[in-house]
């Protein structure tokens, strides 16, 4: 049953949690170390080289936290996996980006502790043999097919490498035409997990009513229309990675299942009635502020956590300095070949003009100005009267970046003479209910438990305001 | 408990909610569950370790409660609220976490006035526990 001989040291100082998680991975035939400090745990760690660690975060003599640095720093192919208690997932997502392997929320299913355990000496398993290891690049430099050596991208590239070895959950965030697909595309190719498969899955693309069905499949006969059996994505994506690509568009009722799946690290196709284990790392994306949708009401604070987890922000072309030029240089040519026409550079106008401009549509809106230009001339260079009218003309930046806006909320009182109801006139009371429930909202960093405690309602009254609200914006669009 | 196979520990988990005339403290079904990770012997030495636990959480929190010390009582009710969910005891973990987030936000009258609460749950756990104990041992 166990996937490993090697034993697992199990750091936990409450005696009976330490009894009950010994007991279930002594039941699936593991061999278990325990220590109650962190003392005791850096002991066995020297004496037992163990290549899974089980960690309690909060000991009684260190910081767990610091614990998990000094055993990676001593062997960094130690599988750590964290453990916490409900309320302290940021300490969890500081864990996993400080290399922790998993984490799991206290109280966790038998299936899950097990599951984790397995991934884990999996990819211990896997794992290439150190020489391998030191062949490999500088951390820093491009990652193809990204082209580009900005230091922003070099950011980047560092954090996709980062996360190879680990099982993190990745979040892609970005405007449209960035490269969040080629992101994910890469965090799986140098994973561990590269062998497996790649699942990918535009949650804005399908239906609400299929969506369910397209993730964790179905069974034949379970709805109209299911004529066989369909094993969905999770299932596909076992052993690799399943992309969901517009996460924070996924209906709200699915967002519930999603994050079952990720308790449990099981799924149950619709019409199954037994759930069905898969091993499956996930990493999504969306061109929306992610904590802007969880205030709307239309994306789960909790999945939220469970999912944004690693980080990673592809800049846009703007704030990418002269890759702009490096990637126009490497795609003149490439469509060059592919038209059979011969371009050899950009004009130093264009140059000039490329630089200067916003890119709104990003990578994407270059190919296009490129793919334009190619067809409709032959070259040798690209001249600015070659560049379609929206391109030639347009030569200001705008006036500011829509990030860098202040959000449109509460500034009642703040800095102003007047009277602080003055920002209410004029508005109705529902009107001033939401904005109210918004502000305090912001005010906790978008934590919408908090917020609630605050205004002594339930959280489930905010989300169902958020729902309605959403409705309303949806219906008026 | 008489025996280590689920079906004894589930009568005797309700046993000793038909002592206590209320409604389990417990998700009898996790507590079940964890008592039939091994043989006897770890059943019992389970439910020993787990009242051991409760005690001396138990102490924790009154020892800290006057005067009030905000960092042992978050350390205390932390503790408390990963046990309590873990055994399936899910009032006292919500119970627990009021406490808890008063004491982080070192708000001593939420702390005073949920302890009370708190305590109270708490007792009714180790109750039920200490009846699952007797019974194991033919009391």
């Amino acid at each position: 049953m166990a996937v490993s001989n090697s034993p697992i040291l199990l750091i936990e100082d409450t005696p009976s949690l330490q009894m009950i998680y010994a007991a279930v991975l002594r039941k699936a035939e593991y061999q278990v170390i325990c220590a109650g400090t962190a003392a005791e745990g850096e002991a066995h760690f020297r004496q037992s080289n163990p290549k899974v660690v089980l960690l309690d975060l909060m000991l009684p003599d260190r910081d767990g936290l610091d614990l998990m640095q000094d055993m990676l720093a001593a062997a960094p192919d130690t599988c750590v996996i964290v453990i916490t208690a409900n309320g302290s997932i940021n300490k969890a997502v500081d864990a996993m980006r400080g290399g922790a392997h998993e984490f799991l929320v206290k109280p966790f299913e038998e299936t899950r502790l097990i599951s984790a355990v397995e991934n884990a000496f999996r990819l211990v398993k896997s794992r290439p043999h150190p020489q391998a290891a030191s062949l490999a690049p500088q951390v820093d430099e491009p990652l193809p097919p990204f082209i580009g050596s900005s230091n922003v991208m070099r950011d980047v590239y560092r954090k996709i490498r980062s996360v190879s070895r680990s099982m993190a959950t990745v979040f892609i965030t970005g405007e449209s035409g960035t490269g969040k697909e080629l992101c994910a595309e890469a965090v799986h190719r140098i994973s561990d997990r590269s062998s497996g498969p790649l699942i990918a899955l535009n949650c804005g693309a399908i239906p609400v009513d299929l969506l369910e069905s397209e993730v964790f499949g179905h069974l034949k006969g379970s709805f109209t229309g299911a004529i066989s059996d369909k094993p969905g994505a999770a299932a596909a994506a076992d052993g690799g990675t399943l992309f969901l690509d517009e996460i924070c568009e996924m209906d709200l009722n699915l967002q519930t299942k999603l994050l079952r799946f990720l308790q449990t690290s099981t799924i149950t196709p619709v019409g199954a009635t037994r759930p069905r284990k898969v091993n499956v790392r996930i990493v999504c994306a969306t061109n929306r502020d992610p904590l802007d949708a969880v205030r709307k009401g239309i994306f789960r604070e909790d999945l939220y956590y469970r999912l944004h987890v690693v980080p990673i922000h592809m800049p846009p072309l703007r704030a990418r300095g002269r890759d702009v030029i490096e990637i126009a240089e490497s795609l003149l040519a490439e469509m060059a070949r592919e038209e059979g026409h011969d371009f050899s550079g950009l004009h130093p106008a264009v140059i000039e003009r490329f630089l200067s401009l916003q890119w709104p549509g990003n990578v994407r809106q270059l190919i296009n100005v490129l793919r334009n230009v190619v067809v409709l001339h032959r070259g040798p260079l690209v001249t600015v009267s070659m560049l379609p009218d929206d391109i030639a003309q347009q030569t200001s930046r705008y006036p500011t970046d829509p990030n860098d806006a202040p959000p449109p909320n509460l500034q009642m009182a703040s800095g102003t003479a007047g009277d602080p109801f003055d920002v209410f006139v004029g508005k109705t009371l529902a009107e001033i209910e939401r904005m109210v429930i918004e502000a305090t909202v912001e005010r906790h960093q978008g934590s919408v438990p908090r917020a609630a405690r605050e205004l002594s309602v339930s959280p489930s009254t905010l989300y169902r305001k958020f729902d309605v609200w959403n409705k309303i914006q949806h219906s008026a669009e | 408990m008489a025996s280590n196979s689920p079906h004894n520990a589930s009568e005797n988990t309700n046993a000793c909610s038909a002592q206590t005339e209320r409604k389990p403290p417990f998700d009898i079904g996790v507590l079940e569950q964890l008592l039939n990770l091994g043989d006897r012997a770890v059943a019992d030495a389970l439910v020993e370790q787990l009242l051991s636990d409760f005690a001396r959480i138990r102490d924790a929190l009154q020892n800290n409660l006057s005067p009030t010390n905000f960092a042992e009582l978050c350390r205390a009710t932390h503790e408390l609220k990963g046990l309590s969910s873990t055994i399936g005891a899910r009032h006292l973990t919500q119970v627990t976490e009021l406490v808890h987030s008063a004491a982080e936000a070192e708000n001593g009258d939420q702390t005073q006035v949920f302890c009370g609460p708190l305590t109270t749950e708490l007792d009714r756990v180790q109750a039920h526990l200490e009846a699952l104990r007797d019974q194991g041992k033919g009391a």
